[in-house]
């Protein structure tokens, strides 16, 4: 009993550590969003959303990655990155860091 | 030439998921042209492409539906045949001076011609840009300028009207034909000239009571293509939140005699120590603790500098931001737990008390967050009957509830709008706003809650109207006359007189059928709407 208790125990820490993430999210203050009435996404409505899964490879003397993605002659309006505690676990193990990366054009 | 981009089978929803999905035949994007560069050309061929978008939809015996920012929670925006989005056709054009009516008393710096789909934030940024403020909005940014008029979206202004009281010209798209596209202003105060109208290919009537019907339209007098606005110079808001005692909150709120209330915010007093008028006076009300200090939010007029600090971090926006939805979830399994929970949340769906910030409109009334799904109702009353009225809801909520809401009050000048819901001379706006939860055994449902809501109120005496974009009891019998008296006869006798039987039916949809407002007056007489004379 004590050990199928104790193993629930463990499975839902992991399912919360699994879910848990941070997000670090960026809004310019006066632009307005890219418009698309097809997204009807609770964070996003409305919104014309691109997704980014990437994976980086940094190196010894490499400590940043450019993204470098187009706005046609626009700039962001959101910028959204986001690493869950799985992709940090994997993260700590592998050269190549993952993470998300959300943005919205401005309008 | 404008384009439409078609979404045939599409579910559409509103931003806070209420009702809905509402599965649609064929949702329409439009887009302008923007290789126009003169801003009346990019806009005349917009209008033509309405046009044919809505001859079309009669070839193929459809109904047609213009909407904007999907911000009004409930169905008032959709109909099943076809929606035509239009945020994109976002034009903000200056009013030159030849085009101001030789009768007119308007500055022509002081009118911008907008565009229907234009979003509260895009006016707010072109008007910054040109040293102009609107009036007034809501409490947020997200809506469009056509959208936002249709239901008469307000603020707290207290000695302001609501969004669509800066109006004073519209220009409509009634059908497919060159005879279709009208400009309409009133004639006691006309705005601009019959060349502007020529210039966007517009024929004028120039009629009060037509131009009132037509301001809060609820998308059924035809396609809103463009408005003109009357709007001032920039200024900033001083913002204080502070705790208030509830008899002082309340005699103001009966009275907004803030000279003689011994409410008095330091600094923003007269030199005999009376209180200073506010422009905005906002009460946040916790329903389960009515005997607590209430939470208000009042805002001093300033005139406008260049350097002041950046308010937006400091801004707290609607509730609508706030409350997580697992409140709804927990709400409908253990209904005790909601006053807990309102009351534990306090901190999170209240402004933060003592915070000062200074700021112009657009930036108090910032951004929103969608956070799902949620529900929000609002009534208004006469600021008289304001106390009382609190005390029914309240009533309402704890003997019928819990629910998991809060309270808030609201306050602006009557609206000229024929059916404009802040109708009284000066209107409370009693709103109850929250996660949506689903009633079961354990607790009501918002569709019986809001009967009780109507059924209370009605029972006091108490007169009152409800915002139309927002949740309510739509189909209780008589509710529109109970709340309008003869004013939805003369709304819909002015429907009548300007579309023909063909088109009113194709504006028409499902809230206008429930809330009894899509009838068509056959012979309705044309002089209804014939152009009156100017007063000299
Ligand atoms: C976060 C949030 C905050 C809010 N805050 C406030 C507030 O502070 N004060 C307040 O009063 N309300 C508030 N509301 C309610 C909301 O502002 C109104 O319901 C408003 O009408 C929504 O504007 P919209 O552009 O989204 O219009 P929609 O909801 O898309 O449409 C509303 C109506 O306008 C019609 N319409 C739209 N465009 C046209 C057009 N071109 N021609 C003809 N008809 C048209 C539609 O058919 C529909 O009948 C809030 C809502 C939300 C979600």
């Amino acid at each position: 009993m004590k050990s199928i208790a104790s193993r629930l125990l463990l499975a839902g820490i992991l399912v919360v550590l699994l879910a848990a993430c941070y997000s670090v999210k960026i809004r310019c203050r006066d632009c307005l969003p890219e418009k698309d009435p097809t997204n009807q996404d609770q964070a996003t409505f409305g919104h014309m959303v691109v997704s980014v899964d990437t994976a980086t490879k940094l190196g010894l003397f490499k400590d940043n990655a450019w993204l470098v993605k187009p706005c046609g002659d626009k700039g962001f309006y959101m910028v959204e990155m986001r690493v869950t505690f799985g992709m940090l676990m994997a993260n700590t193990f592998r050269k190549k860091k993952i993470m998300k990366v959300k943005y919205i054009c401005e309008e | 030439m404008a384009t439409t981009k078609n979404h045939p089978r599409f579910d559409w929803t509103n931003f806070h998921f209420n009702g809905g999905p509402y599965p649609l035949k064929l949702m329409q994007d439009i887009a302008p042209d923007k290789s126009i560069a003169n801003p009346i050309d990019r806009y005349n061929d917009g209008a033509q492409e309405i046009q044919r978008l809505l001859q079309d939809s009669i070839d193929n015996n459809q109904r047609f539906r213009a909407y904007g920012s999907s911000w009004s929670l409930n169905n008032i925006a959709y109909q099943p045949d076809r929606m035509l989005y239009n945020s994109r056709l976002n034009l903000v054009i200056d009013v030159a001076a030849e085009h101001v009516h030789a009768a007119s008393t308007h500055n022509h710096q002081n009118l911008i011609f907008l565009e229907c789909g234009a979003v509260v934030k895009q006016i707010h940024n072109a008007l910054r840009q040109r040293g102009k403020s609107l009036k007034t909005c809501g409490a947020s940014n997200g809506q469009t300028i056509a959208g936002a008029i249709s239901t008469g979206v307000h603020g707290s202004a207290i000695d302001v009207g609501s969004i669509q009281d800066g109006v004073v010209g519209l220009s409509l798209i009634i059908g497919p034909s060159a005879n279709d596209r009208v400009y309409i202003e009133r004639a006691s105060v006309p705005a601009l000239s019959d060349g502007f109208a020529a210039s966007i290919q517009s024929r004028v009537i120039r009629n009060d009571d037509l131009f009132n019907a037509a301001l809060v339209s609820l998308g059924g007098f035809g396609v809103i293509h463009g408005v003109v606005m009357e709007v001032e110079d920039i200024f900033l808001l001083k913002r204080y939140v502070r705790n208030i005692n509830p008899h002082d909150a309340l005699e103001l709120a009966k009275t907004l005699n803030f000279k003689d209330s011994p409410f008095k915010i330091p600094g923003e007093t007269a030199a005999d120590g009376s209180g200073e008028r506010p422009y905005h006076y906002k009460l946040y009300i916790n329903p389960y603790r009515p005997n607590d200090d209430f939470v208000t939010e009042i805002m001093f007029k300033k005139p406008y500098v260049a350097n002041y600090p950046n308010p937006i971090p400091e801004i707290q926006s609607s509730i609508y931001k706030d409350l997580p939805s697992f409140i709804a979830w927990l709400a409908a399994k253990f209904k005790r737990s909601i006053p807990l929970l309102v009351a534990g949340l306090k901190s999170e769906v209240f402004p933060p008390v003592d915070t000062d910030v200074l700021g112009t409109l657009g930036e108090m009334f910032w951004d929103t967050s969608p956070q799902g799904a949620a529900f929000g109702s609002a009534f208004a009353i006469d600021i008289a009957d304001s106390e009382k009225a609190l005390a029914v809801l309240t009533k309402v909520i704890r003997d019928f509830g819990p629910i998991p809401g809060i309270l808030s009050m609201r306050f602006v000048s009557q609206s000229t709008a024929t059916l404009g819901f802040t109708r009284f001379p000066h209107t409370c706006v009693l709103e109850v706003d929250g996660v949506l939860w689903t009633g079961n055994r354990n607790i009501i449902s918002l569709e019986e809650y809001l009967i009780k809501c109507i059924e209370a109120l009605k029972a006091a005496g108490i007169p009152f109207a409800q915002h139309w974009g927002k949740n309510a009891a739509w189909g209780f019998p008589g509710l529109v006359d109970y709340m309008y008296g003869n004013a939805d006869d003369q709304w819909k006798n002015m429907r009548s007189a300007l579309l023909t039987k063909q088109m009113a039916d194709l504006f028409t949809n499902d809230f206008l059928n429930t809330v009894s407002l899509s009838d068509f007056r056959v012979g309705a007489p044309v002089e209804l709407i014939a152009t009156s004379e100017i007063p000299v």
